[in-house]
């Protein structure tokens, strides 16, 4: 394990992180701000201590890098992500995922995201993927559904089936 | 006093109770390595289903339950890097690292292990030394309670991970998120931002989940390793034996037991707490410290045992004063509410082998851990590892999702734990500590709380959390750790100069 000075990277990340958490204590501070002062204090003295951490965290990381012992360690450079394109399919497909599971149902939805998410990242082994998600899905089906009863969204044909027929309105005498 | 104990046994010892125990054991344990389901909600589930069972065979299965599932969270922990249940995050600091290393079977050994022997410690301290625990409880006030809350976030700020700056910054973190929601003494909304979703407060599974099992999983996925871990790894290593390396484990074990009941008896502090005190001393006492968080063996042992050394010592308030030491204990007492069984001295008097049943229960289900513990974990848990991990990261998302889901059957709360995994993945990636976020979140509450009802008592004079002796002890403790870095780093300069 070799340690290495900081790249200008990792020291911009290092000084964006206490920047945004700068922002965030603003935007907590003016949302306080109705807030009587017995609820506030507690709070707002909270607030100031992180915003007075963030502030230390900041300059350190933009003047004093090596005093904060931010030497980089291994033969890597450090970044941020481990592979881009993959962070952004993994996170899409569960955002997607999120997003269907309400509209589809629960076991509809994860079984397109389980079988989805695994072959954009570039698993073909197709049986193997039946097999393991098939018995996933089973397991969480016999412990949440059957056993504990737990509600998970319905799937769309079970809501189909459930809904109450329309009502017939007869018009004119009966 | 070991009458009624004597009296009691015979009772326990019948089947319906035995199988009641083995039962609630095994399910715990299942329960508990499930992340999301906690030992709080396996019992609260559990509670309607007992109605019509005798009172012991109904606190058998929750007895068995409480200890299942504080164990089954090491093993998603261990395994999978995610806490099964909130105390077992401090076992994934050692635990996944050992996995790692090809050492799983061994980390679950040793969490199986420590969590019996935990158990069975505070068992024996419910059973014998409970009145006068008790009494030290009296002792506290509120503004013992609030230096407690700042003592324990201090402590884990400063003394888990590299930069103690970073980790008080994680730690006001989690107490800002603690104190999000309606204000419990004057009704305002604070920090909601006008959201309707969050008046109640943040849960803190969500929080968890979020923190802890999203980061991982979209690391795994950014890796799209395509092998999983050959069975060798989940087999037994030479020289992995707990009986060779006992004398290591002795110590650990006796402090960490000893750190978990003193913290179960302080109501409202439960088992994360004494997880973490425990391998913090662990830590601190180990010549050599550094390789905490690296795949220490001692890690494990001493957050399993301190994480279970609490649960029998949480009830030692609510079965004496109806005050209980955790959720889980709060849930158990109201079990004990619903079969008509009142806490206090009168539940001891007037349901003797009840109570002393009870307390032989708990001990009975640490026992049980050893037996189906080892057993479960390496047959069929620790399977999982086999699974190639771009298998196994969209079953962890998935999981996650029905974890949180199933709390409130609430998509925003879905929504919410992704926002928390995407402040944990940028945390994780920037050398922030996760644990004190989860700390805070833990402890906020109860230290505003306490800190307000202290000036309440007091009329606003603020001088009153300095005025008791046991504040000012707790406090110079506080003062003593957060000086400790600077205390360490002086020490090392001397050092230095000497060797020059």
């Amino acid at each position: 394990m070799t340690s290495r000075p900081l790249s200008a990277r990792r020291r911009w990340v290092e000084a964006a992180v206490p920047c945004g958490v700068l922002l965030a204590c603003g935007l907590a501070w003016w949302d306080l701000q109705p807030v009587p002062a017995q609820a506030k204090f507690f709070p707002g003295m909270i607030l100031g201590l992180f915003a007075l951490l963030s502030a230390v965290i900041l300059v350190r990381a933009l003047f004093f890098p090596q005093a904060a012992g931010l030497a980089e360690e291994g033969d890597q450079p450090w970044t941020f992500f481990r592979h881009v394109p993959r962070f952004l399919i993994a996170l899409s497909g569960f955002a997607a995922f999120i997003l269907l599971v309400e509209p589809l149902g629960f076991f509809s939805a994860g079984a397109l995201f389980l079988v989805g998410l695994t072959v954009s990242l570039g698993f073909r082994r197709w049986r193997m993927i039946a097999v393991t998600y098939a018995l996933f899905l089973l397991f969480i089906y016999l412990v949440f559904v059957a056993l504990f009863e737990r509600p998970l969204p319905k799937e769309l044909w079970q809501r189909t089936a459930a809904a109450p027929a329309p009502t017939v309105t007869m018009i004119g005498p009966a | 006093m070991f009458e009624p104990l004597l009296h009691a046994l015979p009772v326990v010892l019948q089947w319906p109770n035995l199988v009641a125990i083995v039962v609630g054991t095994v399910s715990g344990m299942v329960i508990g390595s499930l992340p999301g389901l906690t030992a709080t909600m396996g019992i609260a589930i559990l509670i309607p289903l007992t109605f019509t069972m005798e009172p012991l065979v109904a606190l058998g299965m929750m007895a068995g339950i409480y200890n299942g599932a504080m164990y089954g969270g090491s093993i998603p922990a261990i395994l999978l890097r995610i806490p099964g249940t909130p105390p077992s995050i401090v076992t994934t600091f050692d635990g996944p690292p050992m996995a790692a290393a090809g050492r799983a079977a061994y980390a679950l050994k040793i969490a199986c292990w420590s969590s019996a022997i935990g158990g069975a410690i505070s068992a024996v301290a419910l059973m014998t030394i409970a009145p006068p625990l008790v009494r030290i409880t009296l002792l506290f006030g509120p503004a013992e309670y609030f230096w407690v809350a700042v003592f324990g976030l201090a402590s884990i700020a400063v003394l888990l991970g590299r930069d103690p700056v970073k980790g008080l910054a994680a730690a006001c973190f989690g107490l800002l998120l603690s104190m999000v929601g309606l204000d419990t003494v004057t009704g305002h909304e604070r920090l909601a931002f006008d959201s309707k979703y969050l008046l109640d407060g943040l849960n803190l599974i969500v929080v968890l989940t979020g923190l802890y099992a999203l980061p991982p999983a979209i690391r795994m996925a950014e890796q799209a390793a395509a092998q999983g871990l050959r069975s060798a790894h989940l087999k037994l290593q030479e020289g992995d034996s707990i009986i060779a390396h006992i004398r290591d484990f002795l110590p650990v074990w006796l402090r960490s037991g000893i750190i978990g009941i003193f913290v179960g008896i302080l109501p409202g502090t439960g088992g994360s707490m004494a997880a973490f005190i425990a391998y913090n001393e662990t830590r601190r006492v180990d010549p050599d410290p550094d390789s905490f968080g690296k795949g220490n063996p001692k890690g494990v042992a001493a957050a399993e045992c301190g994480n279970n050394a609490d649960n029998a010592a949480a009830m030692i308030p609510a079965l004496t004063l109806g005050v209980p030491g955790s959720g889980v204990a709060a849930v158990i007492l109201a079990g004990l509410l619903v079969h008509g069984l009142q806490p206090g001295p009168q539940l001891f008097r007037e349901n003797p082998d009840v109570v002393y049943g009870f307390m032989i229960q708990m001990l009975l289900t640490s026992a049980l851990l050893m037996l189906f513990g080892g057993q479960l974990a390496f047959r069929v848990f620790a399977q999982i590892l086999r699974v190639p991990p771009v298998l196994l990261a969209p079953m962890i998302l998935c999981l996650a999702v029905v974890g949180v889901y199933t709390l409130e059957n609430s998509i925003f709360e879905v929504w919410l734990m992704l926002g928390f995994g995407l402040v944990g993945y940028v945390m994780t990636r920037t050398g922030y500590p996760l644990a004190p976020v989860i700390l805070g979140l833990i402890l906020g509450n109860m230290a505003e709380q306490q800190y307000r009802l202290t000036l309440l008592i007091n009329q606003g004079d603020w001088t009153a959390l300095f005025r008791n002796p046991l504040s000012l002890i707790i406090v110079g403790l506080t003062c003593l750790v957060l000086s400790w870095p600077l205390i360490q780093h002086l020490r090392m300069r001397r050092r230095a100069r000497r060797a020059a």
